[in-house]
């Protein structure tokens, strides 16, 4: 609890800044020819917004988000996220990257707290016992962190996995399809936090998401992906806080539905689960 | 649904009731062990009488009274030949057995890993595994000689590998991918990754492989002993056999099966139990 251990806790974050150009990524197929994922994607994000990548399944969104997270490494072109403290090319080891997953992804024989901290395991001992302190209640569940993972519902287990990543103080916070297993009530009140937690943050997001609806009402810019690149890029200029029932907001929704185009909607507005990219 | 209740009522709310259902449920477990436990004994206690009464009823002395080997266990283990030669015994299963792991054990890995490995080994460990273990006794005699432990260990290691390496090639392709790529994307290198991801989730296998990769260790290096050892457990029931003394038989056969449930039931089960608390449908 000394004086230097807690200013790490709180180092403010820095928010980064995105840029991808070029980009292309192909997967080796165990016949001769090589899946193409993503063929010439540009974007770039500004410090502290809300994104969103929508697309139907297998459109390539998925790996654009794991080439952010360093999960993956282009064919070709580059991938900089800058603005981070210290400033850095991300890579595999930047630890100033946040990410959720679908599935919470959570080690079931840690507990809570423990989970969380196997983000923090190049912090000092004590400071990182603190930012588990710190972030478990941002999220709401100070009061589980000596459960194991299987004794808490599905969306508990996904707030843990929100405060994993909110732990390394992301200056990017990288999220795949993460409410889309959870029940639709639940996944609304996890927006809503998310979203709060994002104003309180002020970090930059980019939230990959089938549901149109979702996008809507998260996003400041929705990027809506067709054929393996970004096709359309639709800003939204709503007042925060949002409403699903908000006639503006379905007018973005219907926009979005359209760019996806009429084939695409079905798949986008099914519950067809999405493809891993990569093995 | 539990969730948003939960979520609704942060605080002293969520707690109690969540403790209180967690109170309930292990007052629940805590009984029906004792009534395990309670008919457990019950059941030993049955099997022994039944002993008791075979061995009256039965002219013939092929059926010691559990009295009788008690007491011969006694003599034997006064006199220090039931101590002497269970260290020969055990010698050789500790080294054996732990042989059988560690090949198991990595070949297992390599198999459950890569494919190149799997399609190279899988037909050999068919084979390996229809052989019957006394002819893998037989070769390991003959190739090692009977003037020490080798051949033995050479049989018992060739018989137990393969059960050891089937079940770790399950963990292996049990392996949770996603874990790790999350590991990944939170800066884990490769060794880190291996004792705290992949390692965690391999031990559940080990120790399935370990239970019954020891009961198997102890049959055949019994067996080992029977065929060609001047020494051990296995050595001293053939003896007996020889001289015709049916209770040394009993007695040291006896004295075998309490060691070996101990071991299994007193140590290896215990030991289980408590690494794997976090998985609370385990049933042992």
């Amino acid at each position: 609890m000394s004086g230097k251990q807690r200013s790490l806790a709180v180092q403010p974050v820095t928010a980064g800044r995105i840029e991808v150009r070029g980009v292309m990524k192909t997967y080796a197929l165990p016949q001769a020819d090589r899946h193409v994922a993503l063929l010439d994607v540009s974007l770039s994000v500004r410090p502290g917004a809300f994104t969103c990548i929508v697309g139907a399944s297998g459109c390539g969104k998925s790996t654009l988000l794991f080439l952010l997270g360093g999960l993956l490494k282009p064919d070709r072109g580059t991938v900089d996220i800058t603005g981070l403290h210290p400033p850095a090319v991300l890579d595999v080891r930047s630890p100033k990257v946040g990410m959720v997953f679908q599935d919470p992804r959570l080690l079931p024989w840690k507990t809570v707290r423990a989970n969380v901290s196997f983000a923090l395991h190049d912090w000092p001992h004590d400071a990182a016992q603190e930012r588990v302190t710190e972030v478990l209640e941002l999220v709401g569940l100070g009061h589980v962190g000596d459960r194991f993972p299987n004794q808490l519902s599905g969306g508990m287990q996904q707030r843990v996995a929100i405060a994993r990543a909110l732990a390394v103080n992301p200056g990017v916070l990288l999220m795949d399809e993460p409410f889309s297993a959870l029940d639709e009530m639940t996944a609304r009140r996890l927006r809503m936090e998310l979203l709060s937690l994002w104003d309180e943050f002020q970090t930059t997001v980019v939230f990959v998401t089938h549901n149109a609806l979702e996008a809507s009402y998260l996003a400041d810019r929705i990027l809506v992906m067709k054929a393996r690149t970004i096709e359309t890029e639709i800003e939204v200029r709503l007042t925060r806080p949002r409403v699903y029932e908000d006639p503006a907001l379905f007018s973005v929704y219907r926009t979005v539905v359209n760019a996806l185009g009429e084939i695409e909607r079905v798949e986008a507005d099914g519950a067809k689960k999405k493809t891993q990219p990569g093995v | 649904m539990d969730d948003l209740r939960v979520e609704q009522q942060p605080g002293v709310d969520a707690v109690s009731e969540a403790e209180l259902s967690s109170r309930t449920e292990a007052s629940v477990q805590r009984r029906l062990r004792r009534r395990q436990f309670v008919l457990r004994f019950v059941s030993v206690v049955l099997l022994v009488a039944l002993w008791e009464l075979v061995s009256r009823l039965v002219p013939y002395k092929a059926i010691v009274s559990p009295g009788e080997t008690m007491a011969t266990i006694w003599r034997e283990l006064v006199s220090g030949e039931l101590m002497t030669n269970l260290g020969f015994t055990m010698r050789r299963v500790a080294i054996a057995f732990g042989l059988a792991m560690l090949l198991g054990t990595l070949i297992g890995v390599g198999i459950g890993a890569y494919r190149v490995v799997d399609s190279l080994l899988s037909i050999w460990v068919t084979v390996f595994i229809t052989v019957p273990g006394l002819i893998w006794l037989v070769v390991g005699y003959v190739a090692f000689g009977i003037r020490g432990d080798g051949g033995a260990i050479f049989g018992v290691v060739t018989m137990v590998t393969p059960t050891v390496m089937v079940t770790v090639v399950q963990g292996t392709k049990a392996l949770d991918r996603h874990l790790s790529e999350m590991a990944r994307s939170y800066g884990h290198g490769t060794r880190s990754m291996l004792t705290r991801v992949v390692l965690p989730q391999l031990l559940p296998y080990e120790f399935a492989a370990a239970r019954y990769g020891l009961a198997l260790t102890w049959h055949m290096v019994l067996f080992a002993e029977i065929i060609g050892r001047p020494n051990g457990f296995g050595f001293k029931i053939y003896f007996n056999y020889q001289i015709s003394f049916i209770p040394g038989i009993w007695a040291y056969g006896i004295a075998f099966v309490i060691i070996a449930l101990f071991l299994e039931y007193g140590v290896l089960a215990t030991l289980q139990r408590r690494l794997f608390r976090w998985r609370q449908e385990s049933t042992i």
